[in-house]
């Protein structure tokens, strides 16, 4: 029996951590995709510095969306972001729309661990 | 994390179904649900030791969901009979009175080749030996003989032996084996003394085993076994 209450307790751990990590998986996503939706045209002087503050924003998360999104996943992110950097600086338009694409590609990716659809189910 | 949980635990009962339906053969010795939850742990524990992109959250709530569904399983397996009959095999009677039950044979999927094998395997040359036959649900077979084919039994010989008791290694390799002999109540002293008695050298000696009687066998460095 203190096994069964042991093996329980471990259950309603991992369902409370489940439970959390789908709040902040899905949180960390609406934000970065709010924020990169916001971000003014390369052309803008803010450009550089908003993506900045989208870059700060995401390496902050990135330790703890590590611990359970694949690291495939958080590189393509973090290689989006450093790309639509690249092209906002080097006012590379369609390169720039193409990485915030792949960016918006990206974060759904992550996000669809945790979610419920047939498709991720099956 | 949330769609590993559920996948895990779909998988978890399709695996079951289908070992299930697999037949008591395929299964050995576990339960169908403690192989299922042997499988997958190993495969799933597995799983960021050989990919290190994989998180090893990815490994570890299946494994928590595995180890549940395995600790509640066996307890509702305890609890419910209908439940244990459902998910466990039950023995099934392929022979009764020395006659063969054909439709069992059929369902245990078992060929009259390879029930004469497991019989000749029980040390009975024919079926017509063979009293009653029973898969036992851990897949092996128990075959009890006709009465006129079974060994006859010390009872029935009259005949009133001593029982032996358990043997235990109280000497091995040029060492005394201490748990050996606290097991039979002895200690080295006894054993020496014992051997001595009997003009045994102990370093002359491979291994000595011994029981609670005081009785002694012997294997000396060429092999050779002895009693007393």
């Amino acid at each position: 029996m203190r096994s069964f209450i042991a093996t329980l307790l471990l259950l309603l751990l991992t369902l409370a951590a489940t439970a959390c990590n789908f709040s902040y998986i899905n949180s960390t996503a609406d934000t970065l995709q709010a924020q990169a939706e916001a971000l003014p045209p390369p052309q803008s002087d803010e450009s550089v510095a908003e993506i900045d503050r989208l870059e700060e924003l995401w390496e902050k998360n990135v330790p703890l969306v590590s611990l359970t999104v694949d690291f495939l996943t958080v590189d393509r992110v973090t290689e989006q972001i450093t790309l639509l950097k690249v092209c906002a600086v080097q006012q590379d338009l369609d390169g720039y729309f193409s990485a915030l694409a792949l960016l918006w590609d990206a974060v759904e990716d992550m996000r669809r661990l945790e979610s419920f659809s047939p498709q991720n189910l099956l | 994390m949330l769609t590993l949980l559920i996948r895990t635990v779909l998988i978890y009962i399709f695996l079951i179904v289908t070992l299930r339906l697999m037949g008591k053969r395929q299964i050995g010795e576990l339960e169908v649900t403690d192989l299922i939850a042997t499988l997958l742990l190993s495969e799933v524990a597995s799983l960021p030791i050989a990919d290190p992109s994989i998180p090893v959250s990815h490994a570890l709530v299946p494994m928590v969901v595995l180890l549940t569904l395995e600790v509640i399983s066996s307890l509702l397996l305890l609890r419910v009979p209908r439940l244990k009959k459902l998910l466990s095999a039950t023995p099934t009677v392929l022979m009764e009175g020395g006659v063969l039950d054909r439709r069992a044979l059929l369902d245990a999927r078992l060929s009259i080749e390879e029930l004469m094998s497991e019989v000749r395997q029980q040390g009975y040359a024919d079926l017509e030996n063979v009293d009653c036959a029973i898969l036992e649900k851990n897949g092996k077979l128990t075959v009890l003989p006709k009465a006129k084919y079974a060994p006859p039994t010390a009872e029935q010989l009259g005949l009133s032996p001593a029982d032996q008791g358990l043997m235990h290694v109280v000497y091995n390799s040029h060492r005394f084996n201490d748990a050996g002999l606290t097991m039979i109540g002895k200690n080295r002293d006894w054993l020496c003394h014992e051997l001595s008695s009997r003009g045994v050298r102990l370093r002359d000696l491979f291994c000595v085993t011994a029981n609670r009687d005081g009785a002694l066998y012997w294997i000396d460095r060429n092999g050779r076994g002895a009693s007393s």
